[in-house]
Parts: structure tokens; C-alpha cells; sequence
């Protein structure tokens, strides 16, 4: 999947993944340049959440190779210095933002730690991102549990941008939300990604979202990349696994085995 | 399934569990070591470990001075004896009863809080959302929970040992009809700074057993609620024979 001649931000070749006996990622490829936006869908237990955790550095790799900007990452390594080198920011399924942290110190963690600001000026930048998302200074006192899981996902979007990543990963960012939440979250997502030419990588079996997210979307089924390519081509394609997936037929050669 | 069988897996999953915590107590060490520090998590933990811990530990200590006194009294004046109920009072609660007794409380107070808090922070990726934000969790979660219970354990046995001491005295005093000053005498006298130091270096050392067991459950908790409770029990248990093992070790080392 090449987007273009240009050095990728972001290539992937290769990767595989294992936990014990069972193999989770096949080989699997990929290439991303600067602003684009690929949604990799799939079902339950198809391998999504392994492969951004692999890409992100939570997951050692077995083999593979992962390159940003061209330069190759390499693996196996510290988590934390990954996230540095690579410019990764990472928005969790759960939000997983601090409970023992208000709004604005969760936003500001970032910002003070991966970028080494001082307090005050973490503090700004906090309430520029949360600003951004649509978050006001008088909710930034208010602690995680006090919101919604909508606003939740919202302040860890902020808090993702506050560490100026160059790529960011979502791991279904949409999950567990109503369409409209799912919506507004998905129309944040973008803006943050076009106007600040960031590249996406967003796993989701919300295919509304995916449509929504996509410049490319990308199927794994069983750990293997089956299909890749453009939104409008998604409902075309020829291959029967997709069409299902897509269109969410309960017949046909898709195997639930793994999602049960 | 054969004897061998079953012999030879136990072992193999009892070495795996000793290199786990090996590998893991080394991590930790070395972030207590390390830079950078994190000196407001490591106050908040002085205040949890320590100044909260003050009530359980003083209220433990006093009512075990109190009964140890009683106790002693009732065997000693068998064969005489009832001179000895203060020295006997000082030496078993500096030497032995503060810092176990003060160990055991901790940890099903600390140890239980830290392996329920850092499990939960598993279970919601918490810990990994640090790592995606530069943060070593050794250094930001483990470390200073290290450093704070090593250094309030034997805060907490010092001041347990007063107020267990105090408890012998009001029940020598007034109820055994002790007179006083001839109870604190009786009190200080035989007592050596070793019976104090040793106790406040076993202190020392439960306080990292404690912690150490905390954050390791925690950290290697099972996924959902049922891990967390796990993980908590775990921790309990685990610190609470290791401080019972560890007590005798050091007994050993220190007066044989």
C-alpha cells in the first residue's frame, strides 16, 4: 500500500507477532505517508489491537521491521524511548486517562514528562488542546470520573495531540459511544489529523467510523492483511470475507471462531 | 498424569515465578536508584504509608503492651518473677512484637491498597498510556512506593514500640500496682541500642517486602475485577509469610 513516492512517515514490512504457540500477525505490510489516514478493520480477536501495539512499542516485535521518516526502529526496545524516537501519540479504547489526576493534569502529563516542559507552560498548552476539542477551562478541574465516556475519549484525544506526535494511533475510538458521540468524536479526530498534517492509523470494526476516518482502510483477518484500498471501494470488492465484514451478513466464509 | 510429571512442571513453575520477581526487584531497585525522581508521588506515599498508617500501628502496639504485660505478669509471679514484666515488656516489643506486629497491619493496609491500585491501572491501561506518554512506570508508580515504605516502616515500629511500652506501663501501673518509676527503670535498664536498632532495621526491611510485593502483584495482574482481587490477596499473603521468614532470618543474624 504505497501512497506516494515520497519517503513514508510511517512503513510497516513485514511484521510478525506470536504469544505462546498461537501466531496473532502474519506478515504484515503496510506504508503511510505525511496526512494520510488508514483505518485497519476487522473483527474481534483478529489481531488489530496487537498490531498498534506492536507499532507503538507496547509489543515487542518477533520479526519485521518498523521505519518512521525512513528510519528504522529498531526492535526489541524500550517502550518509552520508542515513543519518543517515533513521535508516536496513542488514544486507548478506554480513554485510560489517570484517575488521580484532574482533566487539565491529565492533559498536562504529556506535555511535562514526554516534552519536558515546565509546569506552567504544560498548563497552556493543556488548555490550548483542550480548547481545541472543545473542552472549556471550568471543565478541566473536573476529574475522569465525573464525565462521560464521550468526554472521556475527547480529553485522551487532547491529551494524545499535547505531546506533538507525528503519528498517531487509535485504538477504537468510537467503541461503547452513541452515533452522534461516534460522529463528533470521528469529526475531531479529523480536524486534529488535517490541520496539523498528522498520519493515522485507527483500528475500528465501526465501518461507519472507518468510512467516516479512512483515506485507506485495510482488512486483517485472522493476523493477515486480506484487502486494502480506497472507502468507495470497500462495498465493490470481490473478495467475500470483506463484503461480509462490511455489510455485516452473518453468512458466509467468515469464521466467528475467533470473536467466540 | 505421573508423579514425575507433576514434580517436574510445579517445579519449573515455581523457578519461573522466582526469576519473575528477581527480574522484577532488580527493575525495581534500580529505579529507586536512577533518575528522575518523583518527589510529589513520593510525599503523597510518605503521607499514605506513613501518616496513615499511624491509627492501625498505634493501636495495635498499645493493646499488645497492654496484654503482654498482663500476660507476663500472670506467668511471673508463678516463680516469682514479676520484677521482669517491664524489661520483658521493652525487649519483645523492640526486638519482636513492633515490627511485625507494625508489618503485618501495613501490609494488609498498604500492600493491599498499592497491588488494588496498581492492578486497576493495569486492567485499564493505565500503565500503558504512561509508557505512550515517556513515563517509566518503575520510576513514576514502583519507586517511590519503594522508597516511602522502606523509610516510614521504622518511623511507624518507633512510635509503635512508645506506645506499645506506654501500654505496658498504664496496665503495670494501674492496674498491677507497679509503682511507676520503678517500672520505667525496670523499662530502660537491660534495654540496649540493638534491641531498638534491630527492630527498626527489620522494620526497614519489611517496608520494602511490603511495597515490593504490592506493586509486583499489581503489576502482573490477571485481567477484569477478578484480577484485582487476586492480585490483592496475593499481596497480602505473599508479604505477610516473607515478613514472618524474613523475622527470623534476621533474628538469627542479629543475636545468635
Amino acid at each position: 500500500m504505497s501512497d506516494s513516492e515520497e519517503t513514508p512517515r510511517l512503513r510497516v514490512t513485514e511484521l510478525k507477532k506470536s504469544f505462546g504457540n498461537k501466531m496473532i500477525l502474519h506478515n504484515v505490510s503496510f506504508q503511510l505517508s505525511k496526512g494520510s489516514s488508514l483505518v485497519i478493520i476487522g473483527g474481534s480477536g483478529s489481531g488489530k489491537s496487537v498490531l498498534i501495539k506492536c507499532i507503538s512499542g507496547l509489543y515487542t516485535l518477533d520479526q519485521g521491521q518498523i521505519e518512521v521518516n525512513g528510519k528504522v526502529l529498531n526492535s526489541p526496545r524500550n517502550p518509552i524511548d520508542a515513543m519518543q524516537q517515533r513521535g508516536f501519540g496513542f488514544m486507548f479504547q478506554n480513554a485510560a486517562l489517570f484517575d488521580s489526576m484532574n482533566i487539565l493534569e491529565n492533559v498536562a502529563f504529556g506535555a511535562k514528562h514526554a516534552l519536558k516542559m515546565n509546569h506552567k507552560a504544560a498548563r497552556d498548552l493543556a488548555l490550548e488542546k483542550l480548547s481545541l476539542v472543545g473542552i472549556s477551562r471550568r471543565m478541566g478541574n473536573l476529574y475522569p470520573s465525573d464525565v462521560s465516556t464521550g468526554i472521556r475519549k475527547v480529553i485522551a484525544l487532547a491529551r494524545t495531540l499535547a505531546i506533538d506526535p507525528q503519528i498517531i494511533l487509535f485504538d477504537e475510538p468510537t467503541t461503547g459511544l452513541d452515533p452522534l458521540m461516534s460522529k463528533k468524536i470521528d469529526e475531531l479526530i479529523l480536524q486534529c489529523i488535517r490541520s496539523e498534517s498528522l498520519t493515522a492509523v485507527t483500528i475500528t470494526h465501526d465501518m461507519s467510523s472507518a468510512m467516516r476516518l479512512g483515506d485507506k482502510i485495510a482488512m486483517l483477518y485472522n493476523g493477515t492483511l486480506i484487502w486494502s484500498g480506497k472507502p468507495d471501494k470497500l462495498f465493490k470488492t470481490d473478495s467475500e470475507l470483506v463484503k461480509q465484514f462490511a455489510n455485516g451478513y452473518l453468512d458466509g466464509p467468515f469464521s466467528f471462531t475467533n470473536s467466540l | 498424569m505421573n508423579l514425575f510429571g507433576i514434580v517436574g512442571r510445579s517445579t519449573i513453575n515455581l523457578l519461573q515465578v522466582v526469576g519473575r520477581i528477581s527480574i522484577f526487584t532488580y527493575k525495581a531497585v534500580s529505579s529507586c536508584v536512577l533518575p528522575p525522581y518523583y518527589l510529589k508521588i513520593f510525599l503523597k506515599q510518605i503521607v499514605e504509608i506513613g501518616y496513615y498508617s499511624l491509627p492501625v500501628v498505634g493501636l495495635t502496639t498499645l493493646f499488645s503492651g497492654m496484654v503482654l504485660a498482663l500476660q507476663s505478669h500472670t506467668g511471673f509471679t508463678r516463680f516469682s518473677a514479676e520484677g521482669a514484666v517491664a524489661t520483658v515488656v521493652a525487649l519483645s516489643l523492640t526486638r519482636e512484637l513492633g515490627p511485625v506486629l507494625a508489618g503485618l497491619m501495613v501490609s494488609g493496609r498498604i500492600g493491599a491498597s498499592i497491588a488494588a491500585e496498581i492492578s486497576t491501572m493495569r486492567v485499564t491501561e493505565q500503565i500503558d498510556a504512561l509508557k505512550t506518554l515517556a513515563t517509566d512506570p518503575f520510576k513514576y508508580l514502583i519507586a517511590p512506593r519503594i522508597v516511602a515504605s522502606i523509610l516510614c516502616l521504622p518511623a511507624l515500629v518507633l512510635v509503635g514500640d512508645l506506645i506499645g511500652i506506654y501500654g505496658g506501663y498504664l496496665v503495670g501501673v494501674h492496674k498491677l500496682g507497679f509503682n511507676a518509676t520503678t517500672y520505667l527503670d525496670q523499662t530502660t535498664i537491660y534495654l540496649q541500642p540493638i534491641d531498638i536498632i534491630s527492630g527498626l532495621v527489620k522494620a526497614a526491611v519489611f517496608g520494602f517486602l511490603i511495597a515490593l510485593m504490592g506493586c509486583y502483584h499489581g503489576y502482573h495482574s490477571g485481567r477484569g475485577a477478578q484480577g484485582v482481587g487476586t492480585a490483592t490477596t496475593n499481596a497480602v499473603v505473599s508479604s505477610s509469610i516473607l515478613i514472618l521468614i524474613t523475622n527470623y532470618i534476621l533474628t538469627e543474624l542479629f543475636f545468635v
